[in-house]
């Protein structure tokens, strides 16, 4: 089939900086100068390498070259446009370091894939915040919800507290408030997490590259609980890591529970299934689909999949999924919402929408 | 039809309730602030013993993590699953509603009056299996 | 007019609230055999609680240092005291029995409910006595103490009718004394399996659990995985504490597929080929996408795991079961029986109550989600081929 058509969105590409101290040059002291990690995620690291072959760009990280990936990504894959999000370094234990690499990191951003790359006007960015100091990601918001390039909220998955507890709520008041979805996505560099599982650390990448997008669960599960998108009738999150079709069963357990235990959380005031289609979208994961169509088409149909999953290439990694070879044998209709339209719907595109002059945007905080 | 005497109104004072043996599976007869109700012994969700549950109030939303104590008495919790019923109204507080059968119940001569049309087991045979 | 009819009842009161119905007749059995000197077997509980009446009953037969060490009633603290609370403090209202003592601690109060209300035949009894504690032997030595109080009450006083089956209590947290408590009870004919606790600082496929699972399949002992009460780092997840239970309980799923990619993936059904592996009380919805993400990855990542030489989805079809409860109940029921299919119930699946739990799923409801020819599957024959039961059972005037 002829690739994605002519409005695929690419809701999750991941550009990288060419070369790892890039992103100095927009830091200030005494930021600028203190180490922190590069990058690449410090453990599992993928045993075939972590990167697609044609990804690698010369001279530059990969995924560093935007003119490869807009070659790629619209050229070879037919994507109309893409939601770019880039990694930071992980749960850094200097709140104010962490802070100051989203900062640079968005103005990077601006400056480059979303500015002077931009020509063509088919990227858009993600404003990396940490949830970390939530008053300062609240005011990295307000500092970039003009920019009409800049289409969501971007958090890493790691965290210390699940993201429905009341600490984070200011960050995604302003989210919600300027109808931005918040984006989460497992992080690059090397923090201190707690153990990527509930039972520890896994040997393997295998087990890695399984299981760890699960833990959105427990961060869905915590939105729902807690009544945050009963408070925040605008917010959505996007789950870009996918593992869609192994969360909704474990949020049918939360329906089970939520009349026995609504008196613990009488804020949350739906069954929590609903919450799913009205406030939650998902990335499209390249190896949750079953072998056998049929299965995934009923799949997709008992759990309302079809209006909550995102296309996403997840280009630069080796795991890409290509839209060509996407949804192929989806229900009529399916493939366009996956692929297009629950995207279009989402977010506030403009086309054009680049970084006015190609220039960066306003300086970051001191 | 049939009618039963649940005993006199000073037996059943207000914040009580008793399981009469009516029918297959009993009727729970309550006092709520001195007006009786009669529930089906008899969970919509799957099929537990409603009426031999606390009675209590439940909690309320007040915005912003305040939460209200509210409706002390009013409320029925199934011993199985904990779902809450309002007792005056025999359905569930949270939606999709789901409805316990109730009877009529009244007082005469200062004694307490059930009636049931007929075999309230029927009834709750009739009943879906609970979902949602 | 209709003369004015009192209640029924055998006292000639009308009835109280609680206690004096004892279990309301509910009609439930799904077969009545009277006179008949064999009963074939229909309902097999894979999950039941028992719980001694009182804590000394424990206590009385834990070891020394331990007994003499002051530590919380952990029978009735484990009960009052978790840190998440479940509903009714975990245990169904109507279950705790008249005469006093917890919930499934009264042999008569608990058949009325479990055989004769809801009509099941055998019970398969997992106590959650055992608190997971810091100190190995510690947790070990109540781990004994667990499975000598089973095997001299339940598993035998209390089992002429040899209806019930046991799992024992091991403490993974140092391998040789799981070990250890195996050995002492291979052999034991009413122990049918080896349960342990997922709240680990590791995944149950790696190495140093070997030898428990090296034990456990040389006796031909499944493996149960059951969440008991715990505290502190156990509960950790890997964004920090959940604050509701809603959360905590909906995430038993994600430990047990954590526990199970790792079995799968260190090769632990290749080393341990009669190894039989059962998850208790995690749900099963979530099998279905689990499988087809580690069919993938596996496919593509096989060379990472060598030891690994089927897909993963066959390892689970021939080592692996789930219990029923707590089953899902989607809004549309059709939903629940096209799960079922993709997750291959007929095959995984095996009915439990969880009594005397809160959520207690009872056996007439849960039989009329499942097609025929699936329904006698998982009611019965996936448990009774997985522990060896006879397919039959003495008539013994209980249900």
């Amino acid at each position: 089939m002829a690739g994605g058509g002519a409005r695929t969105v690419d809701c999750a590409v991941h550009p990288s900086i060419r070369q790892k101290d890039e992103l100095r040059e927009y830091m200030q002291e005494p930021w600028r100068s203190r180490p922190f990690p590069g990058p690449e995620r410090y453990f599992y690291p993928a045993p075939m390498g972590e990167y697609a072959p044609e990804a690698r760009a010369d001279g530059g990280l990969p995924g560093s070259d935007p003119e490869l990936a807009g070659r790629r990504l619209f050229t070879e894959m037919g994507v109309d446009c893409a939601v770019l999000i880039p990694l930071t370094r992980g749960l850094l234990a200097d709140a104010d370091l962490a802070t100051a690499i989203c900062a640079a990191t968005n103005d990077w951003m601006a400056a480059t894939w979303l500015g002077k790359a931009n020509s063509h006007g088919r990227f858009y960015g993600s404003i990396r915040v940490n949830p970390g100091d939530p008053e300062q990601a609240r005011r990295e918001i307000e500092r970039w919800a003009g920019h009409p390039a800049f289409v969501q909220v971007a958090v890493p998955m790691q965290a210390h507290r699940p993201y429905g507890q009341r600490v984070y709520f200011p960050l995604w008041e302003a989210a919600a408030r300027h109808g931005l979805p918040v984006a989460v996505h497992a992080d690059g560099g090397a923090g201190v997490d707690f153990w990527p599982s509930a039972a520890g650390y896994y040997s393997t990448f295998m087990e890695y590259r399984t299981l760890y997008p699960t833990n959105f669960a427990y961060h869905l599960a915590s939105l729902i609980a807690e009544g945050v998108f009963d408070r925040l009738e605008e917010l959505t999150f996007v789950f870009a890591d996918g593992a869609h079709h192994m969360l909704t069963p474990l949020v049918w357990r939360m329906d089970k529970d939520w009349r026995p235990t609504r008196r613990e959380t009488p804020w949350t005031k739906q069954l929590p299934s609903t919450y799913l289609r009205t406030h939650v979208r998902f990335c499209a994961d390249r190896f949750e689909m079953p072998d056998d169509p049929k299965v995934l088409d009923g799949w997709l149909e008992i759990t309302g999949a079809h209006e909550m999953l995102l296309f996403a290439s997840n280009y630069p990694y080796w795991d890409s999924f290509d839209p060509r070879e996407a949804f192929t044998s989806a229900a009529p209709g399916v493939r366009e919402r996956i692929l297009s339209e629950n995207a279009r719907a989402l977010y506030k595109f403009k086309p054009g929408a680049t970084t006015p002059g190609g220039q960066a945007g306003k300086p970051g905080p001191s | 039809m049939g009618r039963y005497v649940v005993g006199r109104t000073a037996d059943l004072p207000p914040g009580s309730h008793r399981v009469v043996r009516a029918g297959r599976v009993g009727v729970g007869v309550f006092n709520v602030n001195g007006k009786y109700y009669a529930l089906n012994n008899y969970c919509p969700h799957a099929g537990g013993p409603l009426c031999l549950g606390d009675v209590t109030g439940t909690t309320e939303d007040a915005g912003a993590y305040n939460v209200l104590w509210v409706r002390q008495g009013e409320i029925v919790s199934c011993p199985w699953h904990a779902w809450e019923f309002d007792i005056a109204t025999g359905r569930t507080i949270t939606e999709p509603t789901k409805a316990v059968r109730t009877y009529p119940v009244w007082v005469e001569d200062g004694q307490v009056i059930l009636e049931t049309d007929g075999d309230p087991g029927s009834a709750a045979r009739r009943q879906q299996p609970g979902g949602g | 007019m209709p003369k004015n009819r009192q209640p029924e009842d055998k006292t000639g009161r009308p009835e109280n609230r609680r206690g004096d119905l004892g279990g309301v007749p509910m009609a439930r059995s799904l077969h009545v055999d009277r006179g008949q000197t064999d009963v074939r077997v229909k309902i097999v509980d894979a999950d039941v609680h028992p719980a001694p009446r009182s804590f000394a009953e424990l206590r009385e037969r834990v070891p020394e240092p331990w007994r003499s060490r002051d530590w919380p009633d952990q029978v009735f603290d484990a009960v009052e005291t978790p840190t998440y609370v479940a509903p009714g403090k975990a245990q169904r209202r109507d279950a705790y029995p008249p005469g006093g003592g917890p919930p499934c601690s009264d042999l008569a109060f608990a058949e009325q409910q479990l055989f004769g209300d809801a009509g099941v035949d055998y019970a398969v009894l997992l106590p959650l006595t055992v608190r997971p504690v810091p100190n190995p032997e510690h947790e070990a030595a109540v781990c004994a103490a667990t499975n000598s109080w089973l095997a001299e009450t339940w598993l035998s006083a209390y089992n002429r009718h040899g209806r019930y089956r046991g799992a024992l209590r091991v403490c993974s947290a140092q391998p040789d004394l799981a070990v250890r408590e195996i050995e002492r009870w291979a052999g034991h004919p009413h122990f049918v399996e080896v349960m342990l606790v997922p709240y680990t600082r590791a995944p149950f496929g790696q190495p140093q659990y070997h030898p428990i699972l090296a034990a456990a399949a040389k006796h031909g002992l499944p493996i149960v995985v059951h969440v008991n009460r715990a505290a502190g780092m156990g509960l950790l997840t890997p964004v920090g504490f959940a604050s509701y239970f809603i959360e905590h309980h909906a995430l038993y799923s994600l430990l047990y597929a954590t526990h199970l990619t790792s079995l799968i993936f260190e090769g632990a059904f290749e080393k341990f080929p009669t190894l039989k592996v059962v998850f208790a009380e995690g749900g099963f919805s979530w099998i279905a996408p689990l499988l087809w993400r580690l069919d993938n990855l596996w496919a593509h990542l096989r060379s990472e795991a060598p030891l690994v030489k089927r897909r993963p989805s066959e390892y689970v079809r021939d080592h692996v079961r789930f219990t029923s409860q707590p089953i899902e109940e989607p809004s549309d029921a059709g939903h629940l029986q096209r799960v079922f299919e993709w997750v291959d119930a007929a095959r995984l699946l095996m009915f439990s109550t969880d009594y005397p739990h809160w959520d207690f799923d009872d056996p007439l409801r849960v039989a009329r989600q499942f097609p025929d020819g699936m329904r006698e599957r998982v009611l019965r024959d996936n448990a009774l081929e997985l522990y060896g039961l006879p397919p039959t059972r003495r008539a013994d005037g209980s249900a």
